[in-house]
């Protein structure tokens, strides 16, 4: 076994500290983002699919209530018999937001003039196609929407 | 490194005394790689390695807040890469370093290859580190699925599609990847489960054997080499090729950080299985060669159809290129063999002009 | 035997075979002597069996023209003593087809919710009313309908199908010999076509878009009043109308002569309106009526200028957006915001015709609000990437550095291991 003698300590001395602070700071770029990443956000995370609209007596009969269900508007409406229904709020012909019309007593495109009955078919107007319905879920009197899952 | 032993500490004695470290030592110490002009690829295994424990680090680290489920898998994840800090770089992290693994995977494969590494007596180096290249592939296809967008869904569906094609095996083979019949919540389930559990239960054994084999035989020399030169020169594992194999590894570090931070890996839109299918439903690029000749296979083939052929065809071709080792007469004298030098070349052609066509069409 | 017998049973049973022996419904001989005629008499024919609508209910030939369709000879099946009625004159058309088509006993038998009063307001259409006076070269039923390859309304293929409305009109109405003698223009179709109705429908085949007959009526088919425009445009722009009908310019307009919502908009070259129209100048805009001073004018600049806000406070805001999507950062929320402020601006735009500045601005101060979010979270965003860009700088140089380190360290070693 050759023992090894270094030509110069100093210039050791220098390599071992560049060395070993190289290594301090590279550790600490990796265990920084690992212990942030570890703490819980505060925010807990909701499931985008289901969504806690109001509450039940917040919806009287025969009013409508525009909410936001992911990346798109979602209409809620309450017939005047007392059904809880919602539906996507897009109308199916130029994806304008659609209104629930109390007067009328249907859902109503501002844009064309479409018009939905309580269960989202088509009446009148242009749209083609009824409106994309949810699934409505009351529990402990929350009303939650949730896609449908047919 | 001080190798008197009285130097060591009371731990290392307390140790030694049970496990013999000494012989470990003295092992290490005496372990040498062949240099030659070749040598540069002996790099890609360790690549290769260093990136599957980055993959296990980081998918350990996505499993506590990612929630498998139709519902819950794609929310989860954009709860990850939105509202978790460093969310977004462990994410991005593992999904880059999932795809450089695979191409260094490729590449430690054909330098092998071409260099018949696998010859007498390396046959089982060879034939698990196929094993484990396979098991690869599954991880990638399975973890593919998993952020459950629009792409992946399609992806998976074809893909399935595909092995459900394989003559006799393939319907009730298609049942079982799906869990019934179409792409559902219980494919991502089961998909899941594989991508965490049982694949890396299989590789990790696998890797192991891999690795044992080669701390006992040593590095190949290629049997192009005229026996003398290449022998004639080494380095010492330790620490020579060792450094060499860290600072490699940093430097891979270093990229996958970079592609992380400026190209983080995208989530697309949730899948939706009512929804048409969009255009450009492509797999990931390591199967993109497959695919794209599936693709121009014609309909039916001397009475046979079309997908079953290609199907049959990767089949036979993967068998045979994971059965090399005993069919490489040459090999056996280490001797350099003309044919499956060409036939290498010719494979890599082909995996290269496919997978061009399959991204540019 | 008694043979009486035996006569009487056998006479029974040549009557039987006799009867069962007659081919079921005869030949129709208008079919077999017409198609043997060829040429333009053989038309009706070949039309029919293209998928007329009454030929494939069971109608024939006799149904509407009359005759008998069993007899062989020609001078006999087109006697009117068989009440052959022949080709009737355009102006006997109306009344020909409404003999059924005007009865409701006999059309609910087809079609239970088919209308019955197509002839009657075709006789209030300005078709119809020429017509009366005996000008034969307007449009009677046929020439919307077809003579014999008639097809119901619904079948795409259908003349009167929305998509091909507009080119059944231009047939007349694009023919300028026909049309100068009403004094009418002849590039109507062109101009339709070029509008934004005349996109949606003839380049987007969106069926829900107006044809012609929809602004004017199919059977009553005339042109609306200048006084009604705004009645016949709220049946698909409520709102727009609604406004419109409480604003100071429906009184103004009406007492003007103005085509109300044409006024601005054009009828039949209805371009997509663009905001500049708010402005006082060019084609189209405020300023065409109102002059400086007036407080219309002063309203068409505050207004245009509040539309104008929102649009570039929208713009600046998706260019921020967009340059968060080039880094690949997640932009959910702020796509979603911005969704609010594009919403909020198509209120706007439509809230512009009350011409009313506070309700302009109230609404345009929705989609300010929306895209001051849009455009504080695309900042964080950026920000979040300077910050990541930073931490990579800084993971990088040390990554570098321990790669310098190792580097020189490993050349040391191999320098003392091989001294």
């Amino acid at each position: 076994m050759e023992h090894s003698q270094p030509a110069d300590p100093s210039r050791r001395r220098t390599l071992n500290l560049l060395l070993s602070g190289s290594l301090v700071g590279f550790l600490a770029a990796l265990v920084y983002p690992l212990v942030r990443y570890l703490i819980p956000p505060p925010a807990s995370e909701v499931p985008a699919s289901t969504v806690r609209v109001a509450k039940v007596e917040e919806v009287a009969p025969n009013t409508g209530l525009i909410f936001r269900f992911g990346r798109r508007p979602g209409l809620l409406i309450r017939t005047p018999d007392g059904t809880l229904r919602a539906f996507a709020a897009t109308c199916t012909h130029l994806d304008c937001t659609v209104q629930f019309r109390p007067d009328l007593g249907l859902i109503w495109c501002a844009c064309h003039n479409g018009r939905y009955d309580l269960t989202g078919k088509v009446i009148s107007g242009p749209p083609p196609r009824p409106l994309t319905p949810f699934v409505v879920n009351v529990q402990d009197g929350d009303i939650y929407v949730s896609q449908g899952v047919s | 490194m001080d190798p008197r032993p009285e130097s060591r500490s009371g731990l290392y004695r307390w140790l030694n005394q049970r496990y013999n470290l000494d012989a470990a030592l003295e092992f290490a110490r005496h372990k040498k790689v062949p240099l030659h002009r070749e040598s540069v690829w002996y790099y890609f295994g360790g690549v290769t390695l260093f990136l599957f424990l980055i993959q296990v680090l980081t998918g350990v680290l996505l499993l506590l807040y990612y929630r498998p489920g139709a519902d819950t898998s794609h929310e989860s994840l954009r709860f990850i890469v939105s509202q978790v800090e460093f969310g977004w770089l462990f994410r991005s992290v593992h999904s880059w370093s999932a795809n450089l693994m695979i191409l260094a995977a490729f590449i430690h494969m054909f330098s092998n290859f071409f260099t018949q590494a696998y010859r007498q007596p390396r046959e089982l180096s060879w034939i698990t580190g196929m094993l484990l290249f396979f098991l690869a592939l599954g991880f990638g296809f399975s973890g593919y699925l998993l952020p459950w967008n629009e792409l992946a869904f399609f992806a998976t569906k074809v893909g399935t599609d595909i092995a459900g094609a394989v003559p006799l095996v393939g319907p009730p083979l298609l049942i079982f990847l799906r869990g019934g019949e179409d792409v559902t919540a219980v494919t991502l389930s089961r998909f899941f489960g594989w991508h965490v559990a049982l694949l890396p239960m299989i590789f990790t054994l696998l890797l192991g054997l891999h690795l044992l084999f080669v701390q006992i035989q040593g590095m190949s020399v290629p049997a192009a080499l005229p026996r003398a030169e290449a022998e004639k020169r080494s380095m010492p594992f330790f620490p020579s090729f060792a450094l060499r194999d860290v600072i490699l590894w940093l430097v891979v570090l270093n990229i996958v950080a970079v592609l992380s931070v400026f190209f983080p890996w995208e989530l697309g839109p949730k899948a939706d299985a009512f929804a048409p299918a969009p255009a450009g439903i492509k797999p990931e690029w390591y199967f993109l060669f497959m695919f794209e000749t599936l693709k121009l296979i014609p309909g039916h083939v001397l009475g046979l159809e079309g997908e079953i052929l290609g199907v049959l065809f990767f089949g036979v071709a993967g068998l045979l290129w994971t059965l090399v080792p005993f069919l490489d007469r040459h090999g056996r004298q280490d001797r350099p063999n003309p044919w499956l030098r060409v036939a290498g070349v010719l494979a890599i052609a082909y995996i290269v002009v496919m997978t061009l066509v399959g991204f540019l069409s | 035997m008694k043979p009486h017998r035996m006569t009487i049973f056998a006479g029974m049973l040549g009557a039987a075979l006799l009867l069962s022996g007659t081919p079921a419904p005869a030949q129709n001989t208008c079919i077999t002597c017409h198609r043997e005629l060829g040429g333009d008499l053989a038309a009706p024919v070949t039309a029919a069996e293209l998928g007329d609508i009454h030929a494939a209910r069971g109608l024939s030939c006799a149904d509407c023209h009359g005759g008998d369709p069993t007899a062989e000879d020609a001078e006999v099946s087109m006697s009117p003593q068989r009440g052959f009625m022949g080709t009737p004159q355009p102006q006997e058309i109306p009344a020909f087809c409404g003999r059924c088509h005007s009865d409701p006993r006999f059309m609910r038998r087809f079609d239970p919710a088919i209308p019955t009063d197509q002839v009657e307001k075709f006789w209030t259409s300005h078709h119809g009313q020429a017509l009366q006076q005996g000008d034969t070269r307007v449009a009677t039923c046929v020439d919307c309908h077809d003579t014999h390859a008639i097809l119901p309304s619904d079948n795409p293929k259908s003349w009167v199908w929305p998509v091909n409305v507009p080119a059944t009109c231009h047939r007349c109405h694009g023919n300028a010999d026909l049309m100068s003698a009403y004094n009418l223009p002849a590039d109507v179709y062109d101009q339709y076509a070029r509008g934004v109705h005349g996109h949606a429908l003839l380049d987007e085949n969106d069926t829900g878009a107006p044809a012609c007959n929809d602004c004017h009526g199919n059977h009553s088919a005339t042109p609306p009043g200048f006084e009604s425009v705004a009645q016949v445009c709220r049946s698909c722009h409520p709102a727009n109308s609604e406004m419109f009908m409480v604003s100071p310019h429906r009184p103004a307009f009406d007492a003007l002569g103005l085509p109300e919502c044409a006024a601005c908009h054009d009828h039949h070259e209805i371009l997509p309106p663009v905001d500049a129209w708010l402005g006082v100048e060019g084609e189209h805009s405020c300023g065409q009526c109102h002059s400086p001073g007036d407080p219309g004018y002063q309203a068409s600049l505050a207004i245009h200028g509040w539309v104008d806000s929102l649009v570039t406070a929208m713009e600046t805001a998706q260019d921020l957006v967009d340059q968060v999507e080039r880094t690949g950062i997640e932009t959910e929320e702020a796509h979603e915001a911005l969704t609010v402020a594009r919403n909020a601006l198509l209120k706007s735009r439509t809230v512009i015709h009350t011409v009313r500045e506070d309700s302009v601005e109230q609404s345009v101060e929705e989609g300010l609000a929306a895209a001051g979010t849009a455009f504080r979270l695309s900042l964080a965003a950026l920000e979040d990437f300077r910050f990541r860009k930073f931490g990579l700088g800084f993971a990088s140089i040390f990554i570098t550095l321990l790669i310098v380190a190792l580097w020189l360290k490993l050349r040391h070693m191999e320098k003392n291991k091989s001294r």
